[in-house]
């Protein structure tokens, strides 16, 4: 693991103090939706406060706020581990992505300024097809693409929802492990969701999406089945 | 609200139930905050100042920073300016919208609960929630507990993970938009009568009726609760935010 430490000792005195742990959640964050920190890795406190260079009590608040954002989870004896997805966990994420990113595809299938509205989704797909390098930073133009298509909505209330999932949605992309991941940006998959838009109905829109999420999770799950019989 | 958490001992002079206490204190806290935020009693854009809130409420530092914590999720408080946390102006977000989402989220839980063979646990849990809630002619503040604690349960029920923070997310505007409704209008939106159908719907089993009739009761809450015209009366029930301690 090779969590850095939080940046300390600058001359912001009072304001360090707040930033030292949002600074450490951030690292914590990341470590953990990247798979840095794979699902049930244990972690022990005294190993990540150190890492962190902030005292065990920050450490906690900020564990405690990772679990709220399902995250972590708490086993045996209060054990914090990083959270461990389940066949229907994994189902559930995608049903859930599916009813708000389902009611997003609809809402722009029937905008008004649908003609002016396809064209920038299309230009996010455009840059998934054109990403490469890291994992980290394909898996965010993935999900730059499905966050585009709630904002193109205008319903900011959507696009608060889905971001205050974002970070279990990052995880379950990454599951089960880069290629996966990667398998699942298939363009032309992504393209049907535009097409579907672009026709104006509703419920093709809706069901595009649908269709969409539930490739992905079986992908997803087809994975841990190979992997349970090998 | 959260009726699953023990209350904390009355005379606060118990020992021994440190965190359990804490828990039903900082729920009390988010429950009194968001009263006070969905009101409009602190005014959007002030900054909360944490210091001043936790000697007011009761609790200390920590306690309230999770429970504003909590808010920020539901949707009242938002990070201004050099990091420092608001009071969110909920009222530039269009509550007609905030309702779709809430639709299309129990919508989604009504029918992942009906379309399971085994739903029966779920149904019978929820019936004996709707029994023991208070009736059509109670005060509105109560209505809205049962109303959130019965879209809290639906979606718990269906996913307690995922499908239950999606929801949670809405908590704040949901309580917004009741506190500026019209007491008629609000009353319309919180029926009894609401839940009663979509729980009807789930226990038959169709999960396709099912998320119809929920994301219909949620329409026609909110075409309650949110006038086309906007319109919306100012401020709200005032009171001054008291300890939650004692």
């Amino acid at each position: 693991m090779s969590l850095g430490g939080v940046e300390s000792g600058t001359s912001l005195g009072g304001l360090s103090r707040t930033s030292l742990r949002e600074q450490a959640l951030d690292q914590l964050r990341n470590a953990v939706t990247s798979g840095e920190l794979p699902p049930g890795a244990r972690l022990v406190e005294t190993e990540l406060s150190a890492a962190l260079g902030i005292s065990r009590g920050t450490l906690r608040e900020a564990l405690r706020q990772l679990q709220q954002e399902g995250l972590v989870e708490a086993g045996d004896r209060g054990r914090l581990t990083v959270r461990t997805l389940s066949d229907g966990e994994i189902l559930d994420m995608f049903a859930v992505r599916s009813a708000l990113e389902g009611l997003a595809a609809a809402v722009v299938a029937t905008r008004p300024d649908r003609d002016t509205l396809v064209p920038r989704l299309q230009s996010a797909l455009d840059a998934l097809e054109a990403a490469s390098g890291s994992i980290n930073h394909m898996v965010e133009v993935d999900m730059r693409f499905h966050l585009r298509l709630c904002e193109l909505t205008g319903n900011a209330t959507l696009v608060r929802t889905w971001e205050a999932l974002s970070g279990s949605i990052r995880m379950s992309i990454m599951f089960a492990g880069a290629d996966r991941a990667v398998a699942n940006m298939s363009v032309p998959r992504h393209q049907q969701v535009i097409d579907a838009i672009a026709t104006g109905d509703p419920d093709r829109a809706r069901a595009a999406v649908d269709d969409h999420m539930r490739e992905a999770a079986a992908n997803l799950l087809s994975h841990h089945r190979d992997a349970a019989g090998a | 609200m959260r009726d699953s958490v023990p209350d904390g001992p009355r005379d606060g002079s118990v020992a021994g139930l440190v965190e359990l206490d804490r828990t039903s204190l900082r729920d009390r806290a988010v429950d009194r905050l968001r009263q006070a935020l969905a009101g409009g009693e602190l005014d959007a854009g002030a900054p909360l100042v944490l210091t001043d809130l936790s000697v007011r409420l009761g609790i200390s530092r920590g306690t309230l920073r999770e429970a504003v914590r909590q808010l920020e999720f539901e949707g009242l408080v938002e990070a201004g300016p050099r990091g420092r946390l608001v009071v969110r102006d909920a009222g530039a977000v269009d509550l007609e919208r905030m309702f779709a989402v809430r639709g299309a989220l129990e919508g989604l839980a009504a029918a992942m609960l009906a379309g399971r063979p085994d739903r029966a646990g779920a149904v019978t849990s929820l019936r004996v929630r709707l029994q023991g809630e208070v009736g059509a002619g109670a005060d509105i503040p109560d209505l809205l507990v049962a109303d959130l604690a019965f879209g809290r349960e639906l979606c718990g029920l269906a996913d307690a993970t995922t499908l239950l923070r999606a929801w949670e997310t809405l908590v704040g505007l949901i309580t917004r938009a009741v506190a500026r409704a019209d007491p008629a209008d609000a009353r319309a939106a919180l029926a009894p009568e609401r839940r009663r159908r979509v729980l009807v719907a789930v226990a038959a089993g169709d999960p396709h009726r099912a998320r119809q009739v929920a994301q219909e009761q949620v329409a026609q809450a909110a075409a309650a609760l949110v006038r086309p015209s906007g319109v919306a009366s100012a401020g709200g029930p005032s009171g001054k935010l008291s300890t939650v301690n004692g």
